[in-house]
């Protein structure tokens, strides 16, 4: 958390974090372009610059497919949380990695033509109407353009300024990125050197993080509060949810809500932190305050405020108690609402 | 379960990671750097031979005629105790030398450039300060005429005659294809590289049957397995495919 905007905070997490991507980086492409050329069975060695943009072309897919792969292993497995903390710098490096296997194709392929190489791009190769020998370039563009898009945006000022929403839904295009780097492989290298140890590789990655992402998406899946009187849902037995934990209550249409128990009292916000919109029902209360899973975002569970001198405010809720069942007002309050905490009473069943 | 990390809660700005947490980071983060550095030397160690050419470090000097087949090619005639050879002309970076060709046909003329060879295709690459010279010419060498080989259908890939012969490394294939196009485009001779030899020869000056040089023609087909008809002809020690584009289809794998 920080008062005012700065480049990059860094903490010595951050610094660990950034030294083992760079590290694995570094050792895939001196692997790749190093050693690895002394053990090929080739007649003659195969250009530098080809190697080069092989190298990093496959590193780029690699590293992005990892980063997508974060978020629902965080959701499988707590203990992958941490790897969310910097997945920002991970995604700068990948996208620094996909400009330099960019560089080496502009500057082999597409340079010392007739045409200018920009130019060349666009129009080397026009066969958009058959499969073999489409133009798969044009998908390594779209892919480069949104991988640009999003490290450039990728600071937190962008953040306040687009809004965490606009922001999130700006960043979910790395998913199309995504599908547009596995086209500009299958229809490019797989049909070049046709390696079906690289094929494997790929579709392992691509399937793989279907799978993650479904198995994610079974297990995260928030009980919907049952619909009551008016307003209010049932949002199950106060005695079900531990100490400095919460319960995540989903209303519908992406709306959830976290209902913290802390010090015998009870408060819900909303689940959506105000920052990179982290699933704050999966944070804690530490040092009284919600701490937020992904980034520790922190707010009072009473009225939604991040404590001074932060200005951070998520949406508050009503809670009111029917012996150990607990009911939710699902009209939220404006961010930053103080709302009286409902006490744990002694003649409830304390399950925490 | 105790111990192994789940319960752990980890906030980036508290520099302290628990410690069960911890460990479980440091073995993915070495999973991560072991299987990174492993990947980049299996994948890089499979790389599919390119074929054997010779790349274009020699540089030559030779004396012959000019002709226009349609693309330019230099007729070294036979005598002095060698064979009659035939080269292939282009030019630096993804340029033919039409230009510099262009008014020389027929003459005796001196290129110097760099020498690139794959099997029967004998390419120059002219140097672009010393050229093609107009040079003295010889009374008693005169190239022998094309020999026919008759009308024949193959199967193989259409590629610039500049990479595939030894200028880049690989120089053919899809994902070569843009590359091939320019060369083509910037008027280097195409060749077709099939997958059967006709006369012993596998590599074949690829024109139109109209003697044509538009590539254009065969943009769409460049880097994939096709298979043509045209007629065969036989120039010295390489070989002009003068195929017909409407016969030419895509061919499977």
């Amino acid at each position: 958390m920080s008062v005012t905007l700065k480049p990059v905070i860094w903490y010595r997490s951050k610094l660990v974090y950034d030294g083992v991507v760079l590290l694995a980086m570094f050792l895939y492409i001196i692997a790749y372009l190093r050693l690895a050329p002394n053990l090929q069975l080739v007649s003659r060695p195969i250009d530098d610059a080809i190697l080069r943009m092989r190298a990093f072309g496959s590193c780029a897919f690699l590293l992005v497919s990892f980063i997508l792969a974060i978020g629902p292993l965080s959701r499988l497995d707590r203990r992958f949380l941490p790897l969310l903390y910097n997945r920002r710098h991970f995604g700068v490096i990948a996208c620094s990695v996909a400009c330099a296997h960019v560089y080496y194709v502009y500057s082999w392929y597409l340079n010392l033509s007739p045409l200018n190489p920009l130019l060349a791009l666009f129009s080397a190769n026009t066969s958009y109407g058959q499969v073999l020998g489409f133009p798969f370039e044009i998908f390594g563009v779209l892919a480069l353009v949104i991988l640009l898009a999003l490290a450039f945006t990728s600071h937190d000022f962008w953040l306040s300024f687009l809004t965490p929403r606009l922001w999130k839904s700006l960043h979910m295009l790395i998913y199309l990125a995504y599908g547009a780097i596995v086209a500009h492989i299958a229809l490019g290298s797989f049909q070049g050197s046709g390696d079906p140890f690289f094929v494997m590789i790929v579709c392992a990655s691509a399937l793989g993080l279907v799978g993650v992402h479904l198995a994610a998406r079974s297990v995260s899946r928030a009980p919907e509060g049952t619909a009551g009187d008016d307003n209010w849902v049932d949002a199950g037995l106060i005695s079900t949810i531990a100490d400095k934990r919460a319960r995540i209550i989903d209303l519908g249409e992406g709306e959830k809500v976290a209902i913290f128990r802390y010090d015998g009292k009870l408060s819900a916000l909303t689940n959506l932190c105000a920052h990179q919109n982290g699933p704050l029902g999966e944070g804690r209360i530490i040092d009284g305050c919600v701490t937020c899973p992904w980034h520790g975002f922190q707010y009072r569970p009473e009225d939604g405020c991040a404590p001074a001198p932060f200005t951070e405010k998520v949406a508050t809720y009503r809670l009111r108690r029917d012996l150990d069942r607990l009911w939710l007002d699902r009209r939220a309050n404006p961010p930053g609402t103080r709302v009286e905490p409902l006490p744990v009473n002694e003649g409830v069943a304390d399950g925490g | 379960m105790a111990g192994d990390g789940k319960d752990a809660f980890f906030i980036g700005y508290i520099n302290a990671v628990p410690q069960p947490l911890g460990r479980f980071l440091a073995v993915i983060g070495l999973i991560v750097v072991v299987v990174m550095g492993g990947l980049g030397l299996v994948l890089s160690r499979r790389t599919a031979d390119p074929g054997w050419a010779v790349t274009g470090y020699q540089h030559i000097e030779v004396r012959g005629i000019l002709e226009a087949r349609p693309y330019p090619v230099l007729r070294v005639p036979d005598g002095e105790g060698r064979k009659p050879r035939a080269y292939l002309l282009a030019g630096e970076g993804k340029y033919g030398v039409q230009s510099q060709a262009d008014g020389l046909y027929g003459r005796w003329v001196t290129v110097a450039g760099y020498l690139l060879k794959r099997g029967t295709l004998d390419m120059l690459l002219v140097d672009d300060k010393e050229g093609i010279v107009v040079a003295s010419a010889s009374d008693v060498l005169h190239p022998a005429p094309p020999q026919s080989l008759g009308r024949w259908r193959l199967t193989g890939e259409i590629c610039d005659g500049k990479c595939y012969s030894g200028a880049m490394s690989p120089g053919n294939g899809l994902a070569h294809k843009a590359c091939a196009n320019l060369c083509l485009v910037g008027g280097v001779p195409p060749v077709f590289v099939s997958t059967g030899a006709v006369s012993g020869s596998e590599y074949f000056l690829l024109t139109d049957d109209k003697d044509g040089v538009n590539a254009r023609r065969f943009a769409d087909f460049v880097g994939q397995l096709v298979s043509v008809e045209g007629e065969i002809e036989r120039v010295d020690n390489f070989y002009i495919f003068k195929s017909d584009p409407e016969t030419m289809r895509a061919a499977g794998p």
